[in-house]
């Protein structure tokens, strides 16, 4: 039955997508904006149907209907109900569902959104978006089906992979990736649309940029929830391995990043609108080679599904877009023409397109060692591997170009720059940036590129602020306002701006954070005695005993310690907080979570090796990482900053033309 | 001119790009990397723990050799170690077995292995560099090295039976 309702739902919305790409892009391209309202009710036909299939694969799971293939495949009457639910996501086929879930959920709400409004693209636009929503319909109704009928099932199942049971955290990170994956399709859309329709006005521009903002969050969000995941669950004492699937990740946020960037010069300036509207499609593309990398089998990686048969098919859809797009630019691009040219490098476009080029570099940069073991062995059939040096030595510097473009573009105005001027404004925040450098050299801290980064961190905040502030602070004088209410309408009169800064501060609290755990950490390994302690740079773990616990779905053994700090004072980890060995019914491998005392300068994080009952001794690897919290504590401020800049305006009656508050030096 | 030469360029990259891609079906994302398979084992010269002197893998150039890559902590190496035991008995003059401890502490080796003794050479790797030119990828890992002195196989599990290690060794031994 289930099966049967379910499969139906993705036929249907299979029809409804396709009908809305058909109608939409013929009667688009044709002009007949009368076809609209059609294509409108096809799209809100897919969405319907996509999350109604979902529906029914969470209540086959939580019936556990072991005559559906996929409950068959992750389900388990031991499971508890909310990992139950989390497995609708855990496997390949389950993934794909949800994917087409959160497709109609987005497609919906653009579709609801602008209903009444930009109807000489909304037809093209909907169109290529449910093209895409085809092809991912098409995917759960053949090769990734997970609603197959099992005449004779069993009466229990496996469960979810143990790895995605052991933290709340993988209740949260793959939905934020796929929200952030997912998500890239609309500004595809949108910008495909303008290319079809062969124009890019002001007010198609600015659901693009809004459409592009909150796939990015989410982007961001699910990326640092992932390395936090792979910190607090795995063990390994690290949070990013530069491995295929987390690059998969970071390349679509690195380019609709760049793209943020030059809406603003497009805006302003009216030109990058190619460039601008290639890192759109190229942000989606890179989502779906993501996809692809996690999926197919072809890339080694620790995050792989296993090998399926969708590879060839996601294949054939990554070449089919990378040639629509080309395509697209070189017949329909000569359409976008800039109206202006960029000045001088020395002014805030030109700092802008810099920027873009640095993330345009990284994202190369990341490809480049993503796909080399592949072209290698494709090629020349050699097989090689490319890991963290290389990633490292490449993308760190030019990340560090980034965060020095992220200081010097506010302070430069858009045109031309008087050099005294930016000479007058960058002495304060070039000062600090050399005291913070000093006063970390003064407190032991060595290493050019850690210290590049903090002096260059002190230099950006000071900027930030500033930006952030100063036109608070002439209001103040002005206006005479109380700083609360002079921050609330400054900050509410140029949204985008104070928004953006916000969400700089988090990012420099993310890089510093980097610098900081990876120069500076600390490690130790070895075997201990109940009773025995380990030295781990300034603190001393000592071991209490081997403790046993039962869970519903698990058996553990823990290796109960207490973290001694310096000054004496004790942290207790036993039991369930103890580094310890999960071991799962149906899973021959234990599965090892560490332990993970956080303070607000720097974790000690220790994870169980081995350990031997009978001499009641336990092995461990310990790391003490410095400041290693702050990149996920940066995610308030990255939402923050991105809720003020998505905040809607109030539409009002102008009545009288004021200053516009954000009217200072230096700002965009 | 200039469109159609970039447009023929963007999609020989489009091209180039999805068969790099393509290439990779069927490969195992789980595996393993093995990129010493056929090349000459690296040569190390290396304090022994078990007793005085060092090992020098030149010396043993012309013999089949074992090297076991393990570390204290390991549980899975400990489990093992029986097996690699009752193998080297097994074989004496067959075949030559180095154990390499790396990624531990000297003082933790040693007492273990006064605790468990050593039924052949057993080395200390203390920055890891014999491990980093055996590009191990975890432990315990097994590599056998034929008579010309070339890699021939890894095995990356314990060794749970002789049966399972005399699978393996057999190649080296031809």
């Amino acid at each position: 039955m289930n099966s049967t309702l379910g499969y139906g739902l993705i036929l249907i919305g299979l029809l409804c997508a396709a009908f809305a790409a058909i109608v939409g892009i013929t009667t688009g391209l044709m002009r007949k904006e009368s076809a609209l309202p059609l294509v409108q009710k096809a799209i809100y036909g897919f969405a319907a149907s996509m999350i109604g299939a979902n529906l029914v694969m969470v209540y086959a799971l939580l019936t556990h209907d072991f005559s559906v293939k996929y409950v068959a495949q992750v389900g388990s009457r031991s499971t508890p109900t909310v990992y139950t639910i989390v497995s609708l996501w855990s496997a390949l086929e389950g993934s794909i569902l949800f994917w087409g879930a959160i497709m109609g959920a987005y497609i919906f709400a653009f579709a609801w959104t602008y209903r009444k409004e930009h109807g000489r693209y909304m037809q093209l636009s909907l169109g290529v978006m449910a093209a895409v929503a085809t092809f991912f319909a098409f995917l759960i109704a053949g090769p990734a089906n997970p609603w197959t009928h099992i005449p004779n099932p069993l009466s229990d199942g496996p469960g979810p992979n143990p790895l995605l049971q052991n933290h709340p955290l993988m209740i949260i990170h793959p939905p934020m990736l796929y929200l952030g994956y997912v998500g890239m399709t609309i500004p595809f859309g949108i910008a495909a649309g303008a290319l079809l329709r062969g124009e890019l006005g002001d007010a198609w521009l600015v659901p693009l940029r809004k459409w592009t903002l909150v796939p990015w969050i989410f982007l961001s969000i699910g990326i640092i929830l992932g390395s936090w995941w792979a910190y607090a669950v795995l063990g390994w004492g690290g949070y990013w391995a530069w491995d295929p699937v987390e690059n998969a990740s970071f390349m679509p946020w690195l380019t609709a990043t760049a793209f943020m960037h030059s809406t603003m010069v497009l805006e302003k300036k009216k030109s990058l609108k190619l460039w601008t509207i290639a890192l759109a499609l190229a942000s989606f593309i890179l989502t779906i080679v993501g996809t692809f990398m996690t999926r197919s089998g072809v890339f080694n990686s620790v995050h792989a599904f296993t090998q399926s048969d969708i590879g060839p098919t996601f294949l054939v859809f990554i070449g089919v877009l990378l040639v629509f797009s080309v395509l697209l630019l070189a017949v329909r691009g000569h359409m976008l023409v800039a109206e202006s040219q960029l000045g001088s490098i020395a002014s805030r476009e030109g700092s802008i397109l810099l920027n873009n080029l640095v993330f345009a570099a990284i994202t190369f940069v990341v490809l480049l060692g993503t796909l080399y073991p592949l072209i290698t062995e494709g090629l020349f059939d050699k097989k090689i591997t490319v890991g963290e040096p290389y990633f490292n030595q490449m993308a760190l510097p030019l990340s560090v170009a980034t965060l020095f473009l992220m200081g010097v573009g506010p302070m430069l105005p858009w045109g031309v720059a008087d050099p005294k001027v930016v000479q007058r404004q960058a002495i304060i925040p070039g000062v600090i940036g050399l005291l913070v450098v000093g006063a970390c050299v003064l407190a032991g801290f060595r290493g050019w590129m850690p210290l590049t980064v903090f002096g260059l961190a002190g230099f950006v905040t000071v900027v930030t602020l500033r930006e952030l502030f100063l036109p608070a602070q002439q209001r103040m004088t002005e206006q005479k306002e109380a700083l609360f209410t002079a921050v609330f309408v400054s900050a509410s009169r140029a949204r985008r701006r104070f928004g953006g800064y916000v969400v700089h501060l988090g990012i420099v609290a993310i890089m510093v954070a980097v610098a900081a755990s990876s120069a500076y950490k600390v490690h130790n390994t070895g075997s201990l005695g109940v009773g025995q302690t380990m030295q781990i740079g300034e603190y001393k773990v000592r071991f209490d005993g081997l403790e046993k616990g039962k869970e519903p779905h698990r058996e553990w053994i823990a290796a109960n310690i207490t973290v001694i700090s310096p000054n004496g004072s004790e942290s207790v980890s036993h039991g369930s907080n103890a580094p310890r060995m999960n071991f799962y019914e149906r899973s021959n491998d234990p599965v090892g979570s560490p332990s993970v005392t956080e303070m607000i300068v720097r974790d000690v994080y220790v994870s169980l090796l081995s350990y031997d009952p009978k001499a009641n001794t336990a092995s461990f690897n310990m790391w003490v990482f410095p400041m290693v919290g702050w990149i996920w504590y940066a995610i308030p401020l990255l939402v923050l900053g991105t809720l003020i800049a998505l905040w809607p305006q109030r539409k009002q009656k102008v009545t009288a033309v004021e200053p516009e508050a954000d009217a200072v030096p230096g700002a965009p | 001119m200039k469109r159609i030469v970039a447009v023929i360029a963007a999609l020989s990259v489009v091209l180039f790009v999805v068969y790099v891609m393509a290439s990779g079906f069927g490969n195992d994302p789980h595996a393993v990397p093995f990129m010493m398979k056929g090349k000459p084992a690296p040569l190390f010269s290396i304090k022994r723990l078990d007793q005085e002197g060092t090992i020098n893998l030149k010396d043993y150039l012309g013999q089949p050799v074992v090297l076991n890559f393990w570390a204290t902590w390991c549980g899975p190496c400990k489990m093992e170690q029986p097996v690699l035991d009752w193998a080297a008995n097994a074989y004496r003059g067959k075949a030559v077995f180095i154990g390499i401890v790396f990624e531990d502490t000297e003082q933790n080796t040693r007492s273990f292995l006064q605790q468990t003794g050593a039924a052949y050479p057993q080395v200390f790797d203390p920055k890891s560099t014999v491990a980093v030119d055996y590009a191990v990828s975890g432990v315990p890992e097994t590599y056998f090295i034929n008579r010309q002195g070339i890699i021939v196989k890894k095995y990356i599990y314990p060794f749970g039976s002789p049966d399972e290690f005399n699978d393996q060794i057999r190649e080296i031994l031809e």
